[in-house]
């Protein structure tokens, strides 16, 4: 364990934005006028708090534990480079969706930045916390916090998805609890790392139960595919800077707190699980990719690759090997970067076309050609074509899993870039095909702004392999992720 | 980036053609200055990253060349028809997964190879790969159907790069694993191609058939692998690139707005828009590979590098492919020069009235092309590596028998194709046209038109004559 200062950093990366959810109310009753400011304020101290507690747990495995507790009875958080890299890109996802949604609201209602900020929170929370039980306790806050901000246009069309996924996140929530009830019935332990070493005496049938109700959970709550029905609802119907956070950062979640688990706990007693999250991850790829080809509508189209891109992260894990896990990390940031640019440039151009559905949206390089040229960049990239980042993450998932032997997912991941191209070459095709009419909108130059910006990211992130220290420094989070020893030395000695 | 003299010999091929098309597309696109310059930016492009994937010193580098030269290429495409580029960009795009999947597999290995031969099976997914790339039958479908659709200049520069780009990829590839694949697909190649331009009534996909079957003639040698079939490849591609790209910017001057399904007779109608016959001449005779010409030379050094078990039989497929290609010279031509009814205000490609110098520039530069390259045998004197056969008699007997027997299929065919099939060819349809055909003949010969039938009789003696001399 190390010193209080850098346990205060992992502890503020929870407490500043959940203090932000307490304080917005009071500042909405005195002032209403000064939400915006206090919001913009908490949501900068939040994105600081998320990377230095990131630059904590990239120099090492740390801990804390709050008020003196031994390590496996007080409220532990741990950091590590893994942790690093999801704190990462939730600080700078969450970020980037706040300034959009205010310039969306103008202000507008408190009630959406106090969901905004437990959610951030929680989110902290889930991936930095030491403790099983507290990442469900994290969980649930997350969730409720998602379904309503999921249904928070209040449309017929959010309120119903809002209210799947309410039913399809409390089944996964039961499972997980279900799950860690299991693990502690069998241990008697709650922390991770003190589960650890505790796995080998589990029993088998046990150790199978315990590792279906966690994979079934979690993969509920990413949208893997066959249980991703209410992730294309929830992430359409939302608003455009809510669906930008909820697929490009939130999901992101799950596969961290996936990794986390099955890393820790099943990989050297129940490797059989990484089996089954590589035929999740190859069926989502699958699914996902012909889902999206027959939607109609733009964001449930890109709600549906999210449910395949899901899946190629899974195939990375589902490797359990360094190359693998550095591949999903790095497929998890590029699919961050493209999918937020993707669903923000949509969120646009839809208000521009007045429609979402896509024979609808014709016309548009006329009226909006620099939102366009980044829809391209973004959809280029999400495909796989080189050099933008999207490629390269595929590359390295392509090798992981060939050098592992898996040739089914290496082709849904081969046959899934064709069947991509060919989706977002019809939207493309209506985007660019003369014709349209332009409807009277509200200007959002920030939000473009922010998508011209992951477009260049988009750009940019695909050289990552070739700037040695930062590839370095990606592969050595996904060799820490396999170094249960390291981490459970972290959390256990004092 | 590793500098070779193979990479450069390939980069400064791919220059060489591009320089005329650009120098073309300057004439062809005068009228809408807004395609002219998207045409420039994207044609730099794709040889820039053509240039980058030849210079490529593993296979991840490589691939992304290759598809930022194909994306310049769909752009390309896109400038005439957006579904051309979209065909062209999903076929590429399952290449290159493909391509990924071998190169991507191989890198995971211990000791994971740069720019060769791949071990198995990794080296077979990325030969099959480049195969949809270079358009192996069965999935040759896409560049007729691609190159019927674009831009003349569009056409020819697919060819300059995106073809000869799959074939260095080919090159680089080939192991001894994969030669009998390769072979047998290059001969299947060589002959569908042949035989499938030969009924095309459009000139541009007929040159698109046509380039699947010199193609094939490529696979077969690329599978010699890059120390034997590094120059043989490099001469036959600089011939046809040279010939194919001559006689796609002849399409461009055949070419109208509305499409380009029936094209003949436009060097009859305009002046301004007159094909040069020298350069016509030129490029079909390359086409019929008259021995001396650069065609010729390429073909009879492929045969020196062709893998023993091929030595017997694969010469035969050339010899096929000789008579077929003869037979398409001759639908060439007849595309060209046949007069065709034009309807009156007609619309033709923007431009095409004007900008008629940089288009005869364009057109001549690459005649002088084809003539350096014939005498590039001169400039390299004895003992140096590049060992250019002269034409010896067995090689004038081999052409004149392949002459004859082409001038024969070309007579017998035709004329029953003409009259009864629109459209483009199709195995199921073009089987019917042999029993047609045939019956024609038969009354041909029962009617005794002493024109038709003395035309026969001399291709006959001809090929009698041409066969027993190669004997």
């Amino acid at each position: 364990m190390t010193t209080l200062s850098a346990g205060g950093v992992l502890f503020a990366a929870v407490l500043v934005p959940l203090s932000g959810a307490f304080i917005l109310p009071l500042v909405a009753i005195v002032r209403k006028k000064g939400v915006l400011a206090v919001a913009a304020v908490f949501g900068a101290a939040s994105a600081a708090a998320s990377l230095l507690a990131a630059l904590a747990g990239w120099s090492g495995p740390i801990a804390a534990v709050a008020g003196g507790w031994r390590f496996d009875l007080g409220i532990v958080l741990a950091a590590d480079r893994l942790s690093a890299v999801f704190l990462l890109v939730g600080a700078v996802g969450g970020s980037l969706a706040l300034a959009s949604s205010m310039e969306k609201f103008r202000g507008g209602p408190w009630r959406f930045y106090v969901l905004f900020f437990l959610l951030i929170a929680s989110m902290n929370g889930i991936i930095l916390t030491g403790d099983i039980f507290n990442l469900f306790v994290f969980y649930e806050i997350f969730s409720v916090a998602a379904y309503v901000l999921a249904a928070f246009s209040m449309t017929r069309d959010a309120l119903e998805a809002g209210l799947k996924s309410l039913v399809f996140g409390t089944v996964a929530a039961l499972f997980l609890l279900l799950g860690i009830a299991y693990l502690f019935m069998a241990t008697g332990q709650l922390n991770m790392a003190a589960l650890s070493g505790q796995m080998k005496l589990v029993p088998t049938a046990a150790l199978t139960a315990i590792s279906a109700c966690l994979v079934l959970a979690l993969s509920t709550k990413m949208g893997a595919f066959p249980t991703h029905f209410w992730l294309p609802d929830a992430h359409s119907s939302a608003q455009a800077a809510v669906s930008a956070l909820l697929s490009g950062v939130l999901v992101k979640v799950s596969v961290y707190a996936l990794i986390r688990i099955c890393t820790l706990l099943f990989l050297d007693v129940n490797p059989a699980v990484f089996r089954v999250i590589l035929a999740i991850g190859t069926m989502s790829v699958l699914a996902g990719h012909l889902m999206a080809m027959q939607q109609e509508d733009i964001k449930r189209l890109l709600a549906y690759s999210t449910v395949a891109h899901i899946g190629c992260i899974l195939i990375g894990i589902g490797c359990a090997e360094a190359l693998g896990l550095t591949a999903s990390l790095y497929h998890a940031i590029n699919h961050t970067i493209l999918k937020m640019g993707l669903f923000l440039a949509a969120g646009i151009l839809a208000e521009e076309a007045q429609s979402r559905r896509i024979p609808e949206m014709t016309g548009l390089f006329a009226s909006r050609p620099v939102i366009t040229v980044a829809f391209t960049a973004l959809a280029a990239g999400i495909v796989g074509i080189p050099p933008l980042n999207g490629f390269m993450s595929k590359w390295f998932l392509l090798a992981a899993t060939l050098r592992g032997g898996h040739v089914l997912p290496a082709l849904a991941i081969a046959a899934g870039t064709v069947i991509s191209a060919g989706y977002y070459l019809r939207v493309l095709k209506a985007f660019f095909t003369r014709g349209g009419v332009s409807h009277p909108h509200r200007e959002t130059p920030l939000s473009a702004g922010i998508v011209v910006m992951l477009a260049v990211f988009c750009l940019a992130m695909g050289f990552l392999p070739f700037v040695q220290p930062l590839w370095e420094g990606l592969s050595s989070a996904g060799a820490q992720a396999l170094d249960v020893a390291g981490y459970v030395r972290a959390v256990t000695v004092p | 980036m590793t500098v070779n003299a193979l990479s450069l010999g390939f980069s400064l091929v791919v220059l060489s053609l591009l320089v005329p098309i650009l120098v073309y597309g300057e004439g062809y696109f005068a009228g809408a200055p807004g395609v002219r310059n998207r045409f420039r930016l994207l044609a730099i492009t794709a040889f820039l990253a053509s240039t980058g994937a030849f210079f490529s010193s593993d296979w991840r580098t490589f691939i992304v060349f290759l598809e930022v030269s194909v994306l310049a290429c769909t752009g390309l495409a896109s400038l005439k028809d957006g579904k051309a580029a979209s065909l062209f960009l999903l076929i590429q795009l399952s290449g290159a997964a493909l391509v990924l999947l071998g190169a991507a597999g191989a890198s995971g290995l211990p000791n994971p190879p740069l720019m060769g031969p791949l071990p198995e099976p990794w080296g077979l997914w990325v030969v099959l790969g480049l195969g949809v790339k270079a358009a192996f039958p069965p999935f040759h479908f896409w560049l007729p159907e691609v190159q019927g659709r674009v831009h003349a200049p569009v056409a020819a520069l697919l060819t300059a790069v995106s073809e000869t780009l799959a074939i260095y990829g080919l090159l680089r590839i080939a192991s001894p694993g994969q030669v009998p694949v390769m072979v047998a697909t290059g001969a299947a190649m060589a002959i569908t191609g042949s035989f499938l331009a030969f009924f095309c009534r459009d000139l541009k996909r007929l040159l698109a058939y046509s380039t699947v079957g010199q193609a094939g003639i490529f696979v077969a040698v690329a599978a010699a692998g890059i120390m034997s079939a590094g120059i043989p490849l490099l001469f036959l591609v600089a011939a046809h690139g040279q010939y194919k790209v001559l006689l796609f910017l002849g399409a461009g001057e055949t070419e109208k707005v509305p499409g380009s399904a029936f094209l003949q007779g436009r060097a009859q109608e305009e002046a301004s828009g007159k094909f040069p016959f020298l350069a016509l001449t030129a490029a079909i005779l390359s086409v019929a590979a008259v021995p001396g010409l650069p065609s010729w030379t390429g073909k009879t050094l492929a045969k020196t590098v062709l893998p023993s078990f091929a030595g017997n039989w694969f010469p035969v497929c050339l010899f096929l492919s000789a008579v077929l290609s003869v037979a398409t010279a001759g639908r060439i031509l007849e595309i060209f020069c046949e007069p065709r009814e034009r309807q009156a205000g007609e619309p033709w490609v923007p431009g095409l009235a004007g900008g008629r110098i940089p288009r005869l520039c364009g057109t001549w530069f690459l005649v002088a092309e084809i003539m350096v390259l014939a005498f590039i045998p001169w400039l390299f004197p004895a003992g140096t590596d590049l060992v250019v056969p002269s034409p010896e008699a067995g090689d004038w007997a081999g052409f004149s028998a392949a002459l004859a027997l082409g001038g024969i299929f070309f007579f017998l065919f035709r004329r029953s194709w003409a009259s009864s099939i629109e459209g483009p060819p199709d195995l199921h349809l073009l089987l019917p046209q042999f029993g047609l055909a045939l019956r024609n003949l038969v009354e041909k010969f029962r009617r005794c038109h002493s024109g038709d039938l003395s035309l026969y009789m001399a291709f006959l003696a001809m090929a009698l004559a041409g066969l027993l001399l190669a004997l």
